[in-house]
C-alpha cells in the first residue's frame, strides 16, 4: 500500500487525518514543520505528500517547490479558503491537486486516490476510463456507457486535456494553453463557453455537474460520478 | 456674536480703508449741519464696527486710521494733525480706548464660540465612537454566542463519546457522531460568513473580478449545500446562450450559499426551490424563488440589515442575520443589486442584477 507523508502543524488535524488514512490502508508518516518533512523525506520512501500551506517555520509555497525538486510524486495541497491566491501559487510550483479547509473526509480520499493514479499504473494508454466515460484516443470517440457522443474538435482536445488528469484540478491556464495556445492564457471565457457545451453532451444534468466540476477561481476536473467532493 | 472675522488680509484692509473713508465722508458731509461732537461719534461707530468685524490687530490699525483721519480733517486746525490741544487728545485717547475694549471682548466672545464649537464636534467624534463601539460589541456578542453554541455541543458530545465509548448503546453513539458533523458544519458556515464580512468591510476592498458562468457557481454553491437542500427541489433555468458575468468567484458562490442555507432552513422540506437566469441589457439578473413561508413586504428591506431577521426565524436556530447583509455587501461591491419580495402565490423572490463580463461581448472563441 502506498506511503504517505502528512505535513501539518496543527496535532489534532494531523492526528485526524492520519486516523482517516490509516484507515484506508495507507502507512502514514507524520511531521509538524518544513524541518521535520525535510528529515522524513530523506529517510524514508513517500507515494504523495499531504502539504498543508500554513506551516509556521516555512512560506508554503516555497516548500512545495522544495519538496517537489527532490521528489517525483504527487504532492497535496491542503489550505484555507481564504488563500486563493497561495493556492494558485503553490499549484504553479508543482503542488498537484488541492483540497481546501475544511474538507470532508471522503474528498480528501478522493483527491488522494486521484493524485496517486497515475504514478502507481504505467499503461501504454489507447483509452481514458473515467466512471462510465470512455475516450479513445486513436479514432478519438467519446461513449457514456454505451452511448456514443460526438464532440467537436475542440471539445475533443478539452476533454482530453481534462481526461489525462482525471480526478485531479486542471488550471485554466493549462487547458487555455494545451487546447488554444500560449497566446489565450488570460481567455477564461472561451472555457465557460466550451465547459458549458461540453456538459450539454456528456451531464444527465448539466445544471448540477457530476463529471465535468469546477474548481472555482482554479480550473476543471474530471470525475466519475460519485466519485466527487464530498459525496 | 454672529460673524466671525472678515476673511484674508487683502479684505480686512479694504474692510478698515473703507470703514476710514465712510467715517472721512459722513463726516465731511454733516460738518456743515452738526457739531465736531456728532462727528466724533460717527468716528467711534466707526471703531465698533470695525473691532466687530475685524481680527484684533486689523481693528486696532483701523481705529488709529480712523483717529489719524478724525484729527487731521475734523480737530481744527483742519487738514492738519494737532496732537498738542490737550481737550482733543483726551477724545483721541477715549477713541482709542473704546477700540481697544470692544476689540478684546469681541476676540474673547469669537474665542469661547471656536472652543465650543470644538468641544460640540468633540461630543460627536465621542457619539460616534460610542455608537461604533455598540455595533462592535452587538457583533462580538452575537458572534461568540452563535460561536459558542455548536462549540458547546462538539464539547459535549466528544466528551462523552471519550468518557462513557463502553456504556453508550448504538443510537446514542451515532447521536452523539451526527451532533459534532453538524455542529462543525455550521461552526464552519459562521466562520465563512464572518470571514467575508471583514473582508468586505475593510477599507479599499478591491475585488479580483473574473468572467464566471452563473451556473458553475450556483452548482457550486448547491454542491457546498450538500444533502440539505435536496437535488430533486431544485430547479434551475439558465439559457445556454447566457452571458458570463463579472465577479470574484468565492465571493459570488458565498451570495449563493447564503440564499439556498435560508431555502433550506425555512421553507418546507419538500417545497421546490427555482433558480432563473436571463440577460436584461448589460446585467445579467438572477432570480431564487421559494415557496415557504414568505418574508412581509414591509419587512423586505430590514432583512438586509445586520442582525435582522425574518419573522420565521428562531432564536436558538444558529442563524445570525448576517446572511443577506453579506449578500447585499457582495453583491454591492461587484456593483450589482439585490432585492427580496414576496413571491405570486406564496413564498420569496430574491432578485439579483450583476454586470455582464466585458469578454461576452467580443466575439465567440476559435
Amino acid at each position: 500500500m502506498s506511503n504517505v507523508l502528512i505535513i501539518e502543524d496543527d496535532p489534532t488535524m494531523r492526528a485526524v487525518i492520519a486516523v482517516a488514512l490509516r484507515q484506508r490502508g495507507y502507512v502514514v508518516g507524520e511531521a509538524g514543520s518544513a524541518a521535520g518533512a525535510r528529515e522524513l523525506l530523506a529517510a524514508q520512501r513517500f507515494d504523495a505528500v499531504l502539504l498543508d500551506l500554513g506551516l509556521p517555520d516555512s512560506d508554503g509555497v516555497g516548500l512545495a517547490a522544495e519538496i517537489k525538486r527532490r521528489f517525483a510524486g504527487p504532492i497535496l495541497v491542503v489550505s484555507a479558503r481564504t488563500d486563493e491566491d497561495q493556492l494558485v501559487r503553490a499549484l504553479d510550483a508543482g503542488a498537484s491537486d488541492y483540497v481546501t479547509k475544511p474538507f470532508r473526509e471522503g474528498e480528501l480520499m478522493a483527491r488522494l486516490r486521484a493524485a496517486l493514479r497515475p504514478f502507481s499504473s504505467a499503461t501504454a494508454a489507447q483509452q481514458i476510463l473515467v466512471g462510465d466515460l470512455r475516450i479513445e484516443l486513436l479514432d478519438r470517440r467519446v461513449f457514456v456507457g454505451s452511448r456514443e457522443v460526438t464532440l467537436t474538435p475542440t471539445e475533443f482536445k478539452l476533454l482530453y486535456a481534462l481526461g489525462r488528469d482525471a480526478g485531479r484540478v486542471v488550471r485554466h491556464e493549462r487547458l487555455l494553453g494545451e487546447v488554444w495556445g500560449p497566446n489565450f492564457l488570460e481567455d477564461v471565457h472561451y472555457l465557460r463557453v466550451y465547459m458549458k457545451q461540453l456538459r450539454q453532451k456528456l451531464e444527465d444534468d448539466p445544471a448540477r455537474p457530476t463529471r465535468l466540476l469546477t474548481a472555482l477561481g482554479v480550473g476543471y476536473r474530471l470525475t466519475a460520478p460519485g466519485e466527487s467532493a464530498g459525496q | 456674536m454672529t460673524r466671525t472675522s472678515t476673511g484674508s488680509i487683502a479684505n480686512q484692509v479694504v474692510f478698515g480703508l473703507g470703514t476710514v473713508a465712510v467715517c472721512a465722508a459722513t463726516g465731511a458731509l454733516l460738518l456743515p449741519h452738526a457739531e465736531l461732537e456728532d462727528v466724533v461719534i460717527i468716528h467711534v461707530l466707526g471703531i465698533v464696527v470695525s473691532a466687530i468685524r475685524l481680527p484684533f490687530r486689523a481693528s486696532m490699525a483701523t481705529a488709529l486710521g480712523l483717529v489719524a483721519s478724525f484729527d487731521y480733517f475734523f480737530v481744527p486746525p483742519a487738514w492738519a494733525f494737532a496732537w498738542g490741544d490737550l481737550k482733543h487728545s483726551l477724545t483721541l485717547v477715549g477713541m482709542f480706548v473704546v477700540a481697544f475694549s470692544v476689540s478684546r471682548l469681541t476676540n474673547k466672545l469669537r474665542r469661547q464660540e471656536r472652543l465650543a464649537a470644538e468641544a460640540r464636534e468633540e461630543e460627536q467624534a465621542q457619539a460616534r465612537k460610542v455608537e461604533n463601539e455598540r455595533v462592535r460589541s452587538t457583533i462580538l456578542s452575537s458572534v461568540s454566542h452563535d460561536l459558542k453554541t455548536p462549540l458547546a455541543s462538539i464539547i459535549a458530545a466528544g466528551t462523552t463519546l471519550y468518557r462513557s465509548r463502553e456504556q453508550l448503546q448504538a443510537p446514542e453513539f451515532e447521536l452523539l457522531l451526527k451532533a459534532i458533523v453538524t455542529e462543525s458544519e455550521r461552526l464552519s458556515r459562521i466562520v465563512q460568513n464572518l470571514l467575508s464580512i471583514t473582508r468586505l468591510e475593510a477599507p479599499a476592498v478591491e475585488l479580483k473580478l473574473s468572467a464566471e458562468a452563473i451556473d458553475e457557481v450556483i452548482a457550486a454553491a448547491l454542491d457546498r449545500l450538500g444533502p440539505r437542500l435536496a437535488p430533486s427541489r431544485v430547479h434551475v433555468d439558465i439559457p445556454r446562450d447566457l452571458p458570463l458575468v463579472a465577479a470574484e468567484p468565492a465571493l459570488l458562490e458565498q451570495v449563493f450559499c447564503n440564499l439556498f442555507e435560508n431555502v433550506a432552513r425555512y421553507t418546507p422540506a419538500n417545497s421546490p426551490m427555482d433558480i432563473e437566469a436571463r440577460r436584461i441589457q448589460g446585467s445579467v439578473r438572477v432570480l431564487v424563488l421559494d415557496r415557504g413561508p414568505g418574508i412581509p413586504v414591509e419587512l423586505s428591506e430590514r432583512v438586509f440589515e445586520k442582525f435582522e431577521r425574518g419573522p420565521q426565524a428562531r432564536t436558538d436556530d444558529g442563524g445570525m442575520g448576517l446572511g443577506l447583509t453579506i449578500c447585499r455587501s457582495i453583491i454591492n461591491a461587484h456593483r450589482g443589486s439585490i432585492s427580496l419580495e414576496p413571491r405570486d402565490g406564496g413564498g420569496t423572490v430574491v432578485s439579483m442584477l450583476l454586470p455582464i463580463h466585458p469578454s461576452a461581448r467580443e466575439d465567440a472563441p476559435p
